[in-house]
Formats: structure tokens, C-alpha cells, sequence
């Protein structure tokens, strides 16, 4: 097999001071060096905020032809030295799927958004008929599906489908999978692996669910911390992805947060009456039911695409059922501040001018505040602008926020995208302090594709489905001993 | 080979060149005493062509937006002044029903048939794409902005901050998104590209053509007659 890219001692900086040798700069990598060969699939990893997404980035060439950085070493692509090149002409040899799917959608409708790349490198009509069919059957979307109506996990599924269809050999996911259902994950996970063992794909996926994605790699690339102060991170390569083991022994165990005193008979905070719900030509509830209680933990799974976050808004009162009624003493203008609700994106609630602000806005008490700045370890970025923090840091920011508010009862959305196990056990352990200070009666309903959070967020799971019957219902006390809560709560549910 | 995809639509450039005209020969037909007739006569032919759905839509828009340039005209004109100011937008209304049915992709297709450089068919395609993602941040700020428990009676200034400044950073973020999505999907000002679907003229699209010309024709002599 040929060398598919190579890498010579590439370093990224971003450190504009001026003044500065290359020896006093700050930088993200310094001389990194590897090969891959065609038809290798490797699985790129590591905490939040270690330069994944910057490495894949400087692969493209949006890094720094895009976005400014102090890039050096060289890129070969095929044996091709590119480091020069713009992103259109690495584009005819590699694709890209990114973060944050919704930015990048420009079409109203999915079949015009998966034919739009091909139509750019000018693939005949019916070339773009035959992979269309192909695609849309792969990911399960329907052609003349509205994009905006579509679900996080549906957006990451038509991206991966745009690049897939312009068959570049050489792929680079960066986090295609983090709001996928496991089964869609895995179907994902199942093409790539066929591309690259049978059609020589070479594929590079940064993600955070080692578990999920290490069947499937040949090669695992390991962001570590350097051990020289000017470089923040190296890359350990691990040539037999069999003999790398992912390390889950960190988190939390389950039962040490179950709940004790549940009262048998607590009152109901939410109960849904016979709703439907449609967007558009889409019933996405039929006449369904569904009471929480006070106190209840509760974990909704299900496909892309069924309806959890339309279920949370509906709880909220962001939007109205079609037809039945949602009955809660949170429908009333003023008890609405007792809930609190963390949405997947942290950009729409930091807006303050520091982090300090932003934590102690609205905050019930200071002492709260200092707990969650010590447990997820913002002691030195409370003068930085919230903006400013990379992803991982700005979901647990976001996260602290709502929760320093003690709110009665807490709305999580995808808590854990793009998390590492790191962030992830903060996560949990910050829930665990609100439940500690606060007693038992605190009420949280989770939306979660996350297989490794799913047994510590919740102990009953609502799991939507497309397909009939479409709902099931799974009230589960048991603590879950393995990686699944319960036999009911299958991986196509997840 | 390229094949003419059948459906009940307009021809896209048909369609924008038609709003232009409606909205500018409203705007000169208002004081004319037929002008209800004009509004009548062209409502009559969207029917007839099955565009009542954002008829519908409009309606709220052009009484709502009439009675306020209305009203603001009183405060300075007669009441004369004022029906004309609704006439303006009712001419702005009939011009939006065309306007609104337009499909951006059919019109990006249809210019690019025409060899419009790329760029500025794809410029067109974002700006049009823009207001709607403008317009779905917005809402999704203003939740945010409940959940946070601010409110803008109490805290104006809170307020505005929570809202303009995830506003800008979410455009900034989406336009450096669809700049580097548009780049890595191998969109390039140098290539013609290929199409998907040819956007052709119809029979359907003659019809129109046909009634619409013919009515504005008949409505400029009696505009040119009055004079």
C-alpha cells in the first residue's frame, strides 16, 4: 500500500507576540511526524481542547489558509507536497466533515444540500441521481426533507453524506458521531470501514467514544500532554488499535449518587396528556402520555430525528402541543426561573465579559458558585472571556451556569457532546453536588445518545422511536452493572 | 443526458423579473383611480396559477405593514395620502406573492443556466439563506435569554447584552462556517460546476407569461391614456 498522507515535522502555533523566537513561543504540537497508508482508518483522540480538530483543520488547509495560525512543516498528500495549497485543491483529494453541522447547511432542502458538492466538481446528472439514491438510503433522510426541520443527529448524517458524495479517498470526521444514536453511529462507522478495506478509503474520525469507534480503526492517535512547558500536546501512535484499552475507571459509580428517600407518593411536576405534535407533514407524538413525578431522573433515548429535544421544549413551553395538554405548576410565567435547562449549544447562554460574571449571574449562593469553579477547575480563566474557552470548556461553563441557579427542576440536552471522560465525571460529579445540596427532590429529564453517560444521568428511560409501537416505556431502579442500564434499553434505542 | 424535471412551479427568472415589474407598475399605478382593479386582476391570476398558500401567508403582513404606513402617513397627510401609502404596500404584497414562491436553488440553477458567474448566484442563494438563519438565531437567543431568567422590563441593559452578543458571535460563527464548508465542498469561482436538475421554460410558464404581460399591458395604456 502507498502512502496516503504524511506528515513532517508539522507545528501550529497561535501565538502572535511579537518579539518571540520559535523557541519561546507557545505551541499547540511541535514537530510531529507520521504516515498513513491507504485504506487505514484511524481513530484520532484525546481530552477536549488538545488540538484534534486543529490537526485534522491543518490536514484540509483551513488551518492556516482559513483561519490565521503559525503553521510549519510540510503535508504531503499521494506523495504530493501541498502545504501550500488553498482548501480547494486539497478538497479534490480530501474530504471534511466538521463540528457543528447546523453552520455549515446552505440548502432548504436535503437533496439539494447532498447534490451541491457534486454539482461543484461536475458530476453528470445522473451520476448525482445514482449516489443520491445511495446516500439518502444510507442515512436514512428523506429527499425532500425541510433542513432546518431536521434533528442535530440528522445535520452531522447529511454532511457525512455531502462529503461522502464526493469521493475523495482520503476522509477526515471530526466528531461525525457526537449526536448520533448508537445504531446510526455504528451503520456509519460500518460504511467507513467497508471504504477503506475494500475501496482503499484512507479515514481519520476524531471522537470522544473510544468505546463506539475502536472495533472499527486499525490505528489509534492519542492526543497526550507534552512534557515540553512550550508544547501543549504530542501524539502517541498506537499501530494495534487491539492493544489499546479505553480507560472508563475514573467515572463516578452509579450507585453512590442513587437516591435513598424518594418519596413513594411525590407530586407531579410535568404531566403530558395525550399530545400530538407535528412539524411539518411529520407526527412526531401521536396521542402520547408521559407524568413525572418530583424527584424523578429521567434519561430520554431514542433515534435522530424523534423528537427528545422537541419533547424538552414542549415541557418548557418553548413550543405547544397540536392537540392535548401539558399540565405543570412550571406552566405559570414566574415558576418558569425554577427550571433549568442546558442546551446543546453553550454559545446561546455565555454572553458576560468574564467567566467569574457569567458564574455568579443569577447564582443562588456564592458558596455553590466556588464549589463548581473548584470541581471543574476554572480557578485560572476567571478573568477570560467566556468566548474564549475552547468548546469542552465552554459546555461545562454553560453547564455550571444554569445549575449555580439551583433550579427544582434541570433540562440537559446532550450534556455530554464532545466531552471527554475528564469533563464528562465533572459533569457528573457537579449533579451529584446539586443533589447534595438540595435534597432529593430535585427533578432532571435528560436527553443522552451518549452510551458512556446514559447509567449515571438518570434511573428511568423514555425511549422514543420512529417505528411502531413508537414509544416504550422503561422505569429501571436496578443500578446498571454493565455498560446498558437494562436489557429494554437496547443499542438501537440509544 | 440533462432532463427538464416536471413540477407545478414558475420559471424562477420569470418569477423575479415579474416581481420587479408588478411592484414597480403598482408604484406607479396607485393614484390612479383603477388601482383596485390592478390588485383584483392579478390576485385573480394567482389563483388561477395555485399560489393561494402565500396569498394566505402575506395577508397578515400586508395588513399589518398597511395600516401602520397608513397611519404614520395621517399624522402629516390627508386621508388620501394615507390610501395611497396602503397601495404601495399592497403593490409591495402582490410583488411578494411572486418574489416568495421562488425556490433559491431553482433560481441559483436557472442563473447559472444563463452563465451568471457562480458567485454571484451562490452570493444570492446565502443572502436569501441568511434571513432565515437570522431569523431561527433570534428565536433561539430570546429562549436563551428566558432560560437565563432575564427579562428586558427589569434589565434593559442585561438584556441587550445577552441578546447582541450571542447574536453576533453565532453570525460570525456561521458565516466563518458556511466560508470554510462552501470551500471544503469544492465550490470555486473558476469552475462552471454541473447541474443537477435543468430548470427549463414550460408550457405552463408560457400561459402566464401570456395572461400576466397581456394584463399589464392593458393596465400601462390605461395608465399611459390617463395622462
Amino acid at each position: 500500500m502507498s502512502c496516503a498522507l504524511e506528515v513532517v515535522n508539522l507545528s501550529l502555533s497561535f501565538d502572535f507576540s511579537e518579539g518571540k523566537t520559535d523557541r519561546e513561543k507557545q505551541w499547540v504540537f511541535k514537530d510531529l511526524n507520521f504516515k498513513i497508508t491507504e485504506g487505514d482508518f484511524i481513530m484520532l483522540t484525546g481530552h477536549s481542547g488538545c488540538g484534534k480538530s486543529s490537526l485534522i483543520n491543518m490536514i484540509n488547509g483551513v488551518i492556516p489558509h482559513l483561519k490565521k495560525a503559525d503553521v510549519q512543516g510540510d503535508i504531503y498528500i499521494h506523495g504530493h507536497c501541498v502545504t501550500d495549497s488553498p482548501v480547494r485543491e486539497r478538497t479534490k483529494a480530501v474530504g471534511s466533515v466538521f463540528q457543528n453541522p447546523r453552520e455549515q447547511i446552505i440548502f432548504d432542502r436535503v437533496a439539494d444540500e447532498i447534490v451541491f458538492p457534486m454539482e461543484n466538481i461536475n458530476e453528470t446528472p445522473q451520476r448525482m441521481r445514482d449516489k443520491l439514491n445511495a446516500l439518502l438510503s444510507m442515512t436514512g433522510l428523506l429527499a425532500d426533507a425541510q433542513t432546518a426541520t431536521l434533528s442535530g443527529g440528522e445535520k452531522q448524517k447529511l454532511m457525512t453524506a455531502c462529503t461522502l458524495g464526493m469521493g475523495q479517498k482520503i476522509l477526515l470526521l471530526d466528531e461525525p458521531l457526537a449526536n448520533m444514536d448508537v445504531r446510526s453511529a455504528k451503520e456509519l462507522l460500518e460504511l467507513l470501514k467497508r471504504l477503506s478495506d475494500e475501496e482503499g478509503y484512507t479515514v481519520i474520525l476524531s471522537e470522544h467514544r473510544q468505546e463506539l469507534v475502536l472495533p472499527y480503526v486499525d490505528k489509534v492517535f492519542f492526543c497526550v500532554k507534552s512534557f515540553d512547558e512550550n508544547v501543549e500536546m504530542t501524539l502517541e501512535i498506537r499501530d494495534n488499535a487491539e492493544n489499546y484499552e479505553c480507560d472508563l475507571s475514573s467515572l463516578p459509580d452509579r450507585t453512590s449518587r442513587k437516591k435513598t428517600n424518594v418519596a413513594a407518593d411525590a407530586e407531579p411536576v410535568f404531566s403530558v396528556e395525550n399530545i400530538d405534535y407535528r412539524v411539518g407533514d411529520r407526527a412526531l407524538f401521536d396521542n402520547f402520555s408521559w407524568q413525572i413525578n418530583r424527584g424523578d431522573e429521567w434519561v430520554i433515548l431514542g433515534e435522530n430525528g424523534c423528537g427528545k429535544t422537541t419533547l424538552l421544549n414542549l415541557l418548557f413551553g418553548f413550543v405547544r402541543p397540536t392537540f392535548g395538554s401539558i399540565v405543570s405548576p412550571y406552566n405559570k410565567k414566574r415558576n418558569k426561573r425554577k427550571i433549568g435547562y442546558v442546551l446543546q449549544n453553550p454559545d446561546y447562554q455565555l454572553f458576560m465579559p468574564r467567566v467569574k460574571d457569567e458564574l455568579y449571574l443569577n447564582a443562588s449562593s456564592p458558596e455553590f458558585v466556588e464549589q463548581l469553579i473548584r470541581l471543574f477547575g476554572f480557578e485560572h480563566m476567571l478573568e477570560r472571556h467566556p468566548l474564549s474557552l475552547s468548546e469542552g470548556q465552554k459546555r461545562k461553563l454553560g453547564f455550571a451556569c444554569i445549575i449555580a441557579n439551583e433550579p427544582e427542576v434541570l433540562f440537559l440536552d446532550e450534556p455530554t457532546v464532545g466531552l471527554d471522560d475528564e469533563g464528562m465525571e465533572q459533569l457528573l460529579r457537579a449533579l451529584a453536588l446539586l443533589n447534595e445540596k438540595t435534597g432529593n427532590d430535585r427533578t432532571i429529564v435528560t436527553v443522552s445518545h451518549d452510551k458512556r453517560a446514559i447509567p449515571y444521568l438518570g434511573d428511568q428511560f423514555l425511549v422514543l422511536s420512529h417505528c411502531e409501537p413508537y414509544l416504550q416505556f422503561c422505569n429501571n431502579k436496578t443500578p446498571p452493572t454493565s455498560e446498558l442500564p437494562a436489557p429494554m434499553l437496547t443499542e438501537r434505542a440509544i | 443526458m440533462h432532463m427538464c424535471k416536471e413540477t407545478r412551479d414558475i420559471h424562477p427568472i420569470l418569477l423575479l423579473v415579474f416581481s420587479l415589474l408588478l411592484f414597480v407598475m403598482g408604484l406607479l399605478f396607485v393614484k390612479s383611480t383603477w388601482f383596485w382593479m390592478y390588485v383584483v386582476t392579478f390576485s385573480v391570476l394567482f389563483l388561477l396559477f395555485r399560489f393561494e398558500k402565500l396569498m394566505l401567508k402575506l395577508i397578515p403582513f400586508v395588513l399589518a405593514f398597511g395600516l401602520v404606513m397608513g397611519s404614520l402617513t395621517l399624522i402629516n397627510g390627508s386621508m388620501q395620502d394615507a390610501l395611497y401609502a396602503i397601495y404601495r404596500v399592497l403593490a409591495l404584497g402582490l410583488a411578494g406573492v411572486l418574489s416568495m414562491s421562488i425556490r433559491p436553488i431553482h433560481l441559483v440553477r436557472a442563473l447559472n443556466q444563463l452563465c451568471v458567474p457562480r458567485w454571484i448566484s451562490l452570493g444570492l442563494l446565502i443572502v436569501i439563506r441568511f434571513i432565515q438563519i437570522f431569523r431561527e438565531e433570534i428565536k433561539r437567543i430570546r429562549q436563551a435569554i428566558a432560560l437565563r431568567g432575564i427579562r428586558f422590563a427589569s434589565t434593559p441593559a442585561l438584556w441587550s447584552r445577552a441578546f447582541f452578543i450571542p447574536l453576533t458571535v453565532r453570525m460570525l460563527s456561521i458565516s466563518e462556517g458556511l466560508a470554510t464548508s462552501l470551500e471544503t465542498r469544492g465550490f470555486s469561482t473558476d469552475s462552471a460546476g454541473s447541474s443537477f436538475e435543468v430548470i427549463c421554460l414550460k408550457r405552463r410558464d408560457l400561459v402566464f407569461s401570456i395572461l400576466f404581460l397581456t394584463c399589464l399591458t392593458v393596465f400601462a395604456y390605461l395608465f399611459l391614456r390617463g395622462h
